[in-house]
């Protein structure tokens, strides 16, 4: 692979701030969040690059728990931050996190173990990116359909009420809404599916072709991580509709709007 | 027939109420036995659609409510809501078509008395006018045979000739289900035609008027 100097970086970096002068002559008053982010990115990017070189020559099991944790965490805080309507106190990171352990964890630990088949099955190179890759795209799908859930709770507050005012289930009153969010937490991931490779070349192939990798066992490798945050997604997101919903009902099958914010 | 039974027999309460209160409400005590109608009149936000809500055990509450002598913690949530069953200021539908709200669809004399036609049935709800849902939300509601009905303001939206055949329908409902009712009312007069005790909601609090 051709090294890159922090020269070709700096190349790189002046066609950003070249994008927020013109923004800035543009008056659209973006120009400080992308001079931001941009400097988020590189900064974030680089620490994480050390914390890997080290990880991966310790390839210590306790190590590689601890970022897995640390990653599950931000990825629970994101996920309740994202919403319109939280759930009050630690419910929404404790929801989010709790759908992400589920789907995301169990799926990458099983994946390590009986696919891969990596030695130790712990592999730093293997699990925390692959970890990764599952968090980043099951939180897009718990959050969406969390969103979706407690907005469509919160507008048809009326419909849900008068259904269980007639002695309907809490599970009848709201199972229109849980369907609802249910598919719009996995539309995303589905659709990227059926446009890989034809529309996109997704990210983690590219990285290996540009590493040098065959082409064919690059798409072996993206095949099985676009089916695994597939399943990530898909159960991640059914987790945390289930739970999420049960939340806005009490023991008495009472719709708690209260236990938003 | 059925006076004679009652007379010979003591009559259980449907719904008794001890000490039933939550914030705004002060404690409520009483006992609906079958046959009974029930007026409650009060000003907007004198806590008269909460005190109905408590009774359907839609918000918290404290204190005890017996259903057929059986407390309600030992009922289901949603088993109570079905012999208690409340129907509310505006009615709510979430299929496209009315029938699909029916578990058994309502037969062609409940329809007439209510002034409706059967070909309503298979109508979209946009179609239909508040006074049409109104009636058929009543219908929707005595189709599960509920052994007290809780009404709030059941004929707000209806025309003279429609709130006494709804009135009609109620009262003749109670008889032959041995059911109760708790009405809401704004009209005075109604509730005098209807009910045979009158209540008056003031600041969430329940006193007994004449009758």
């Amino acid at each position: 692979m051709i090294q890159l100097t922090p020269t070709d970086l700096s190349i790189a970096t002046l066609l950003i701030v070249a994008l927020a002068i013109t923004t800035s002559l543009l008056q659209l008053n973006i120009a400080k969040s992308i001079l931001i982010s941009a400097s988020r990115t590189i900064i974030q990017l680089t620490l994480v690059g050390y914390v890997l070189k080290f990880i991966f020559t310790e390839a210590s099991l306790l190590l590689i728990g601890c970022m897995s944790l640390v990653m599950l965490a931000i990825a629970g805080y994101e996920s309740s931050s994202r919403q319109h309507r939280k759930f009050h106190g630690y419910w929404g990171f404790t929801l989010g996190s709790l759908s992400m352990f589920v789907s995301s964890f169990s799926l990458t630990f099983f994946t390590l173990i009986t696919i891969i088949n990596t030695d130790p099955w712990y592999a730093p190179q293997y699990s925390i990116p692959l970890l990764g890759m599952m968090l980043g795209n099951t939180l897009n799908g718990i959050s969406l359909s969390l969103d979706r859930l407690t907005q469509n709770t919160w507008q048809q507050k009326d419909v849900i009420e008068n259904r269980l005012m007639m002695g309907h289930t809490w599970q009848d009153a709201i199972k229109n809404i849980q369907v609802d969010s249910m598919k719009s937490g996995m539309t995303p991931i589905i659709n990227s599916m059926s446009v890989a490779g034809i529309v996109s070349l997704p990210g983690m192939m590219t990285g290996q072709i540009l590493a040098g990798a065959n082409p064919l066992d690059a798409v072996k490798y993206q095949i099985l991580i676009m089916l695994l945050i597939t399943a990530g997604t898909g159960f991640g997101t059914i987790t945390a509709v289930w739970f999420g919903s049960k939340r806005l009902f009490d023991e008495r099958q009472r719709l708690r709007l209260d236990r938003l914010r | 027939m059925t006076k004679n039974l009652i007379k010979n027999t003591t009559i259980a309460p449907i719904l008794t109420c001890d000490q039933l209160f939550s914030s705004g409400i002060t404690p409520v005590s009483i006992k609906i036995f079958p046959h009974d109608r029930i007026g409650i009149s009060g000003h907007s936000g004198s806590g008269k659609s909460r005190l109905l809500r408590l009774i359907c055990d839609l918000d918290p509450h404290q204190g005890e409510m017996l259903l057929n002598g059986k407390n309600y913690r030992n009922i289901e949530a949603n088993l109570w809501r079905q012999q208690i069953a409340l129907l509310p200021a505006t009615s709510q539908w979430w299929h496209e078509e009315i029938l699909n709200h029916f578990s058994t669809p309502p037969d062609k004399q409940l329809l007439d008395q209510l002034n409706l036609t059967n070909d309503i049935l298979s109508n979209p709800i946009h179609r239909l006018s508040s006074g049409e849902k109104q009636r058929l939300a009543i219908l929707r509601l005595i189709s599960q045979q509920p052994s007290l009905l809780l009404l709030d303001e059941p004929t707000a939206n209806l025309d003279k000739d429609n709130v006494t055949a709804v009135e009609n329908l109620l009262v003749h409902y109670c008889k032959t289900n041995h059911a109760a009712l708790i009405i809401v009312s704004h009209d005075q007069t109604q509730l005098q035609r209807l009910c045979q005790q009158i209540y008056q909601m003031n600041q969430g609090t329940l006193t007994v008027t004449e009758k």
